[in-house]
């Protein structure tokens, strides 16, 4: 299929009928889960995956990805609003826009942010529709060993560059590599690690193990946490007001287009490195903001460009994220990784043939970005201050019907009992980890790519022989590998006097 | 020391002991999972063992860096204070797992709408003191969204319980 052919099959698909309601339904739950503190992009795509069976491929991905392109449009309402922000990288609006609120210019700024959302993730989507013609060219040079190697190197990049320790977060990959090894063993037909268990012999199923980390253990969160989700309920906008101001922050956002297409390139070029993530992105895209301006004395007290910065870079990520799942099947963050699981539970597989056969889907893709965050921006746009009340629900009316939906979609996958078990403990697990700052992004990326490491691995030496390492890219991809974590734990050894926090970072 | 100081230390304490707990887990579900792997054909045990080598070094790592860093924390007083309900935090994350495992057990016995409504019923009135009214009414829309959206929407039959599938004439359950 040819790139012209693709998009336009792919923009066709995204309007059809059979496509856009569930783009529509996508987008809107992930702008509610957004506005909601506590529940993040990774919430929103662990309860989507749930619904994906039954799905076609088309509407699964507009559904999906719908619900992820959203989010940060809903968290940064809150985070203007409240003071509170929706979702982690939603923080670096705190900076400008509560004090914004403060003047009275609420709208101004939720205007500002959401078209800001729109034209970052528009970005995003375009530079991920450029990279397609070279991202062809480049993976054919990925075999097996390449990519065995690859994984490795995503898999350091995500453990060191996040925001937890990086010894944790590498105890966290290392395990999410061996819970992937449970169930038989496609080559010799041996059962590892299953305890006897018929149920573990298919290995344990991603979407439990999804719903487990990322669902149910925000869930105890809140329980946990208790009371209102958002602490401080100013009182509702003047809804005419607002309207006029929100207006007004949009033709702001387009009209500061310079500003809005450097902070996505930023944001774009920080998804392209697995690890990441929006958070840093949208706090560099402030920097580079406020470095840029000519009033950057009003940076912190409520300026206008502080917002649209971070809001432009934060969705612009998502273009390049996408990249390297796509190409390599190698996910940089754990919402990438819920996409990749929801492309493998639609029967679809990542590399060469998503590039060239199933280009028309990645095209869904981009066009499922760039509508989502405009039915995010409208549906923002008239909706505010409803949205906003979404904040008020109480934690103990919340939690028990979304652990009852979280409990049914993890039954629906295989229609067993015992994924609503495997969903309970790595809830426990992912609550717990989340306490003691032990990366949860590694632990799934770990578990998603463990097929691939050991599948690339047996064919490596099958083809290769022991010294696969020693061709050019599995050897250069190798070197970099080892030199960034041989620089990392050098600069830890460097801080060594600093103590460690339990629960804090050390680095 | 004021009293933001302590209750600062205590949290580190606390946080602390939960690591040292959850560290040590995972170093013996690792040691038993190798040696595991040690019985296995060399094919299907390599992976594994690729994995679990560095995985076992820097557990070690980190519990040395723990225990290097523990001066002054009573680890042992801590989880004993949590372990005798001395933590009001832990006994709500406790009791909110409980009950999620017992959400497991109802709808193996009596179905699945049937626990979703208890589920609820239980959490929203008995743990958190809603009205009887809120919490019916929650409970009750909570059951018929998961219905229409799983039954009705996306056709997938929801398990029926023990109980039903005995009258209903099956054995195999």
């Amino acid at each position: 299929m040819t790139l012209i052919e693709g998009m336009t099959s792919g923009f066709f698909q995204s309007i059809s009928l059979s496509v856009f309601p569930y783009l529509f339904v996508g987008s809107l739950f992930g702008l509610i889960i957004g506005v909601i503190p506590g529940l993040s992009g990774h919430f929103a795509m662990a309860m989507a995956v749930t619904f994906l069976y039954t799905m076609e491929p088309g509407a699964g991905i507009a559904f999906l990805l719908g619900a992820h392109a959203t989010v940060a449009q809903g968290g940064g309402l809150t985070a203007i609003l409240f003071s509170t922000p929706g979702t982690g990288q939603n923080a670096a609006t705190l900076l400008d826009g509560p004090p914004m609120r403060d003047k009275g210019q609420a709208g101004l700024a939720v205007g500002a942010a959401m078209a800001s959302c729109f034209l970052g993730a528009t970005f995003g989507a375009v530079v991920l529709a450029l990279l397609i013609p070279v991202l062809r060219e480049v993976v054919l040079f990925f075999g097996p060993p390449e990519v065995f190697v690859l994984a490795f190197l995503a898999l350091t990049f995500v453990a060191v560059l996040g925001k937890e320790d990086m010894t944790r977060s590498l105890i966290a990959a290392l395990l999410g590599l061996l819970l992937a090894m449970i169930g038989v063993d496609n080559v010799t037909n041996t059962e590892r690690f299953t305890l006897g268990s018929e149920r573990l012999a298919d290995g344990l199923s991603l979407v439990p193990v999804i719903l487990g980390l990322f669902a149910v253990a925000e869930m105890i969160d809140l329980w946990a946490r208790g009371g209102s989700l958002a602490k401080d309920m100013p009182t509702a906008l003047s809804a005419k007001e607002t309207q006029k101001q929100i207006f007004k922050g949009i033709g702001t956002a387009f009209r500061h287009w310079w500003l809005v297409m450097r902070c996505s390139a930023i944001g774009t070029a920080m998804g392209l490195i697995p690890g990441l993530g929006s958070a840093p992105a949208a706090f560099v895209a402030y920097g580079h903001a406020k470095q840029t301006s000519k009033d950057k004395a009003n940076f912190g007290k409520g300026s206008i460009e502080g917002v649209m910065g971070p809001e432009a870079a934060n969705d612009a990520v998502e273009g390049g994220a996408l990249a390297s799942t796509l190409a390599f099947g190698i996910p940089g963050s754990s919402s990438m990784a819920i996409l990749l699981s929801g492309l493998f539970i639609l029967g679809l597989e990542t590399g060469p043939r998503m590039l060239n056969a199933n280009v028309d889907l990645v095209f869904i893709m981009i066009f499922t970005i760039i509508i989502g965050n405009l039915i995010g921006t409208i549906v923002g746009m008239f909706l505010v201050n409803p949205l906003s009340r979404a904040t008020s629900i109480r934690a103990s009316v919340m939690v028990p019907v979304l652990m009852a939906i979280i409990a049914t979609g993890a039954y629906a996958g295989d229609r067993a009992i015992f994924d609503i078990g495997v969903a309970i403990v790595f809830g426990i697990v992912g609550y717990v980890m989340k306490v003691l700052n032990y990366s949860r992004a590694a632990l799934l990326i770990g578990f998603v790519l463990g097929f691939a490491v050991e599948k690339n691995l047996y064919l490596a030496l099958l083809l290769d022989g022991p010294y696969f390492l020693f061709q050019p890219i599995p050897l250069g991809l190798a070197v970099i590998t080892v030199l960034f974590l041989g620089w990392n734990v050098w600069s830890i050894y460097r801080d060594r006097r600093r103590r460690i926090i339990p629960g804090e970072p050390v680095s | 020391m004021d009293e933001d100081g302590k209750t600062i230390r205590e949290r580190y304490g606390n946080r602390f002991a939960l690591e040292v707990c959850f560290l040590a887990f995972v170093g013996l579900i690792v040691v038993l999972a190798f040696f595991e792997a040690l019985t296995y054909a060399l094919v299907s045990a390599r992976t594994p063992l690729v994995i679990m080598v560095p995985l076992l070094i820097l557990i070690v790592i980190h519990a040395v860096r723990l225990y290097r860093n523990s001066g002054g924390l009573r680890t042992r007083e801590h989880i004993v204070h949590a372990v005798t309900g001395g933590s009001p935090h832990l006994k709500k994350v406790v009791g909110i797992s409980g009950w999620m495992l017992g959400l497991v057990a109802i709808i193996t016995v009596l179905g699945h709408y049937a626990g979703v409504f208890l589920f609820c019923t239980i959490l929203m009135r008995a743990l958190a003191g809603e009205s009887w009214k809120m919490t019916l009414l929650v409970a009750a829309a909570a059951t018929l969204f998961i219905f229409g959206v799983f039954e009705y929407v996306f056709n997938i039959d929801l398990y029926r319980g023990v109980v039903i599938r005995y009258f209903l004439g099956y054995r195999d359950f």
